[in-house]
């Protein structure tokens, strides 16, 4: 839009018709012409002797309008000239149309009877123009920016409202007002012209909104569609060529349907956002952008409060951003950001949410590319919103049969009913999840799982079977579940690296495949029985299986730097090997406990520990302590067939019941005690070398192999008998190197045909 | 007497007896409409403020030339402007454009004093004598009329 001032030229004028009788002046009569004068007169008068009518003409060059434009309004105004308020009767100052052409004549006078069929452009009355020297407006006539000629002059000539309604004057009616004379002051008449043009000054195209709204249905089976042309902005001239210094923008309003009751769609919804292009074929300086060159997409949404059955494609495409240049040097110079951001696609219902078909997010390649050089100095960034899918219904709800990817966002399938998940569910660079609420067969995912950089989880109230790969790389994988058959089953295998690896159930937990875990915690914990066949690995962090029922451990357990517990309501079989490096290693039951296999540890505590009465803490392999305790404690019988060897710790063997050494028990640079309630009996070997070697028992203490106590004492004390019975003779060695031997009780010390050897100190034997 | 090369071109021409009334208007506009043009352009950017309404608008005038409705043309003022009301950019409309322009500004202390001779007026009626100072200033009497209409524009859009 702009504003055009136009002042008249110095041709405008007044005519003036004179007569004896009214009706001739009104038709004209006697008529003079004055186009030098500097004041304009207009109205009538009766002096006496002759009636006198004047009008005025002006003549404003419009020219400078070209046929393109468009004139939205015009206003004419006229300056009171001083003294000349002669309006002593009050008329209405009327603007008409005309064709005088320029030079005044007498001629152009115009018959009050043929006022009427000159085109009204603007009038007002005179009650209120009496201010000498002050600018008046008259109010435009709709037919005004019509009458303004676009190609040459506009000619307006002013007369008064009594001349034609045929009012007989009997005094002053008429008003002066300033020509355009050669002086050619503000006071001169003027013309604002208000256009607009499709060239030079802004040029916008807005499209409004597309609505259709009803109460009742909306059977719209056609198409429903919004579309906004193209803006275009071109030139072919050699300097200077399509310079836009402001906005340019093309702004596309929402696509709604909306209804209170059913909003069917069955044709298609969309949404297509032209491209935004700026392109320059020069040699020097194209295609400089200076500002913002942004395309911003808006949401699409399908929201009801009844079924949303969208069969066909939901889909927000987001096109190419580019910027591209074909110079030699330091083209595509992008000093600002290039970025291409998408917002989140979201399928959401309180009923059944089913999408059969694809949902995907495409993100487009951002791409810089040049024939020269292709430096970007800001940033270059694509961010991805989170995929989600959710359903709060019975039946069938959140099926998804295909694949659901999120690359750099979160991929989600939530459920209060059935989850099964039959495809692939990928998430790169934010989490997986897969989560249910019902009884039967839910959160069946039979594909692959895999979260790299997220975390990946499937929970459920009834059964988590996962037939297919669990893989999750720096997030955590939790597979959680309270039914009471078979839940929480894991055939394939379960990994995870730098966090936590979870597998908890209210049933069983039977993990046959492989679960390793590196520097994080590895968990499996079950309210029924704990089987694991396969192999558990934590390393850098805790391993425990926890167990209401059985725990039966046939395959390998391995924690390095991280603590291992096994601890069971019921028995615990262990009959493969557990190893602890740098950190504790403990199996505890309430039932029996037997490890057939190794439990090695380095630098940190073994304790297996029992608490019933029959076949407890029964270690038939060999258990290693390297720099830590080892300690077998058992409210039973606590018997060591295998060996059992402490390096730099002590080792001991503690039962309610007997203590039975049938084995060796090594301690280097540390104490072994044996210790029970009932007998004491050592078959093998006990050796402490540098620390105490103490067997003790409130009832016997039978010695059938070597005792050694390197540099510290040994001791040999019972409430019963401590006695070596056994034959053949000379197989009893007691031998105190540094310090004292001491074989003390209240009954008898007998030593058959062994021998004790002291080879420093006194001897209490 | 303050030089008034305009003006005196423009009464020259006014004075000549051998132009036509339109050949004489042409010739006038034109030599308004180039003088307005070079004053402003010495004084681009011009800021002035306008008292309106709403408060005091500030405009610059950013370029100046003998555009209208995006062409050139010889009696043509095309003056570009924007304007801020309270430090925020003010919606209106940037190009305001004239043609015709008039030289003279009239103003009480003007530099040059001009009589209009008593005379006999329409209807017989004696017209009194009357004495106008003015300046040579084709720039202020632009600003004066984009003032005014600016003025205008702020009320209207009150009025709603």
């Amino acid at each position: 839009m702009a504003t055009l001032t136009v002042y008249s030229g110095t041709g405008d004028g007044y005519v003036v018709s004179t007569s004896t009788t009214y009706s001739s002046a009104r038709s004209g009569a006697g008529l003079t012409a004055d186009s030098a004068s500097a004041i304009l007169v207009v109205g009538q008068q009766y002096d006496s002797a002759d009636y006198i009518v004047y009008e005025s003409f002006f003549r404003f060059d419009t020219s400078s309008l070209t046929s393109g434009a468009t004139v939205s309004a015009a206003v004419l105004s006229v300056v009171l000239y001083p003294s000349l308020d002669l309006a002593a009767t009050d008329f209405t100052l009327e603007a008409r149309a005309s064709t005088w052409g320029g030079t005044l004549q007498t001629s152009d006078f115009v018959a009050g009877a043929s006022l009427s069929s000159a085109t009204l452009l603007a009038s007002r009355t005179t009650n209120a123009m009496t201010a000498d020297d002050t600018r008046y407006d008259l109010t435009s006539d709709a037919a005004f920016p019509a009458a303004v000629s676009k190609t040459g002059n506009t000619d307006i000539f002013l007369s008064s409202s009594r001349q034609r309604g045929n009012n007989t004057p009997t005094g002053n009616e008429f008003q002066g007002y300033y020509s355009a004379d050669q002086s050619g002051t503000t006071s001169d008449p003027r013309l604002v012209v208000t256009y607009t043009t499709g060239v030079s000054g802004s040029l916008a195209v807005t499209l409004g909104a597309a609505t259709l709204a009803a109460t009742g249905a909306i059977p719209a089976k056609g198409t429903l569609s919004s579309t906004l042309g193209a803006a275009t902005l071109a030139g072919t001239g050699t300097v200077a060529n399509t310079v836009y210094t402001g906005a340019l923008s093309v702004t596309l309003g929402a696509l709604t349907a909306a209804a209170t009751g059913t909003a069917e769609i069955e044709g298609t919804a969309g949404i297509s956002l032209g491209v935004a292009t700026l392109a320059g074929e020069g040699a020097v300086a194209d295609t400089v952008i200076p500002g913002t060159a942004a395309i911003t997409l808006d949401a699409a949404t399908v929201a009801a409060t009844g079924q949303v059955p969208a069969q066909g494609a939901l889909a927000v495409t987001l096109g190419d951003v580019t910027a591209t240049a074909e110079g030699a040097v330091t083209n595509t110079v992008r000093e600002g950001t290039l970025a291409v951001t998408l917002d989140a696609v979201t399928v959401s219902a309180s009923g059944a949410a089913l999408v059969s078909g694809t949902a995907a997010i495409t993100l487009g390649v951002a791409t810089l590319a040049a024939t020269g050089v292709s430096p970007v100095q800001g940033q270059a960034g694509i961010a991805l919103d989170a995929v989600t899918l959710a359903g709060e219904g019975e039946v069938f709800d959140t099926v998804h049969e295909g694949a659901l990817d999120a690359t750099l966002g979160a991929a989600s399938l939530v459920a209060a009913g059935i989850v099964p998940a039959a495809g692939t569910l990928a998430a790169t660079l934010g989490a997986a999840t897969l989560a249910a609420e019902g009884a039967v067969t839910e959160t069946t995912h039979t594909g692959e799982l895999a979260a790299t950089l997220g975390a990946a989880m499937l929970a459920a109230a009834g059964v988590v079977p996962i037939e297919g790969a669990l893989d999750v790389t720096l997030g955590a994988v939790e597979l959680a579940a309270s039914g009471e058959v078979e839940d929480g089953v894991a055939e394939g295998s379960l990994a995870v690296t730098l966090d936590d690896l979870t597998l908890a159930a209210a049933g069983v937990v039977p993990s046959q495949g492989q679960a390793a875990i590196t520097l994080g915690a590895a968990t499996l914990s079950g309210a029924g029985a704990v089987a694991i066949d396969g192999t558990l690995a934590a390393t850098l962090g805790a391993l425990t299986l926890s167990a209401a029922g059985q725990n039966v451990i046939a395959g390998a357990l391995a924690s390095t730097l991280g603590a291992a517990t096994l601890s069971a309501t019921g028995a615990v079989a262990i009959e493969g090997s557990l190893d602890a490096t740098l950190g504790t290693l403990t199996v505890a039951a309430t039932a029996g406990l037997l490890v057939k296999g190794s439990l090695a540890q380095t630098l940190g505590a073994v304790t297996l520990s029992a608490s019933s009465e029959v076949g407890d803490t029964v270690s038939t392999g060999a258990l290693d302590a390297t720099l830590g305790a080892l300690t077998l404690a058992a409210a039973a019988n606590a018997r060591a067939r295998g060996t059992l060897n402490t390096t730099l710790g002590t080792l001991t063997v503690a039962g309610s019941g007997h203590v039975e050494i049938r084995g060796t028990l090594g301690a280097t640079l540390g104490a072994v005690t044996a210790i029970a309630t009932g007998k004491v009996l050592t078959r093998g070997t006990l050796d402490a070398t540098l620390f105490a070697l103490t067997s003790a028992g409130v009832g016997k203490v039978e010695i059938e192999g070597t005792l050694t106590a390197g540099l510290a004492a040994l001791g040999l004390t019972g409430a019963g008998t401590v006695t070596d019975y056994v034959s053949p003779p000379r197989r009893v060695v007691l031998q105190a190197v540094m310090e004292d031997v001491v074989i003390g009780t209240t009954g008898i010390v007998a030593t058959r045909t062994g021998m004790i050897a002291i080879r420093r100190g006194p001897s209490a034997l | 007497m303050p030089e008034t090369p305009l003006d005196d071109a423009v009464q020259a021409v006014a004075s000549d007896s051998e132009l036509s009334g339109s050949e004489k208007g042409a010739i006038i506009a034109g030599i308004r409409a180039t003088g307005c043009i070079d004053a402003f352009a010495a004084l681009i950017p011009h800021v002035f403020e306008v008292e309106t309404v709403a408060g005091a608008v500030v405009v610059t005038v950013n370029a100046v030339d003998d555009v209208v409705c995006g062409r050139s043309v010889e009696n043509g003022v095309g003056v570009r402007i924007s304007a801020t009301l309270d430090g925020k950019p003010l919606d209106i409309d940037p190009d305001r454009e004239f043609v015709n322009p008039p030289l003279r500004f009239v103003t009480p202390d003007g530099e040059n004093e001009t009589t209009v001779a008593a005379s006999i007026g329409p209807g017989g009626r004696e017209i009194p004598a009357r004495t106008y100072r003015w300046r040579e200033d084709p720039v202020a009497n632009i600003v004066q009329d984009i003032a005014e209409q600016i003025r205008a524009e702020i009320e209207a859009k009150r009025a709603g």
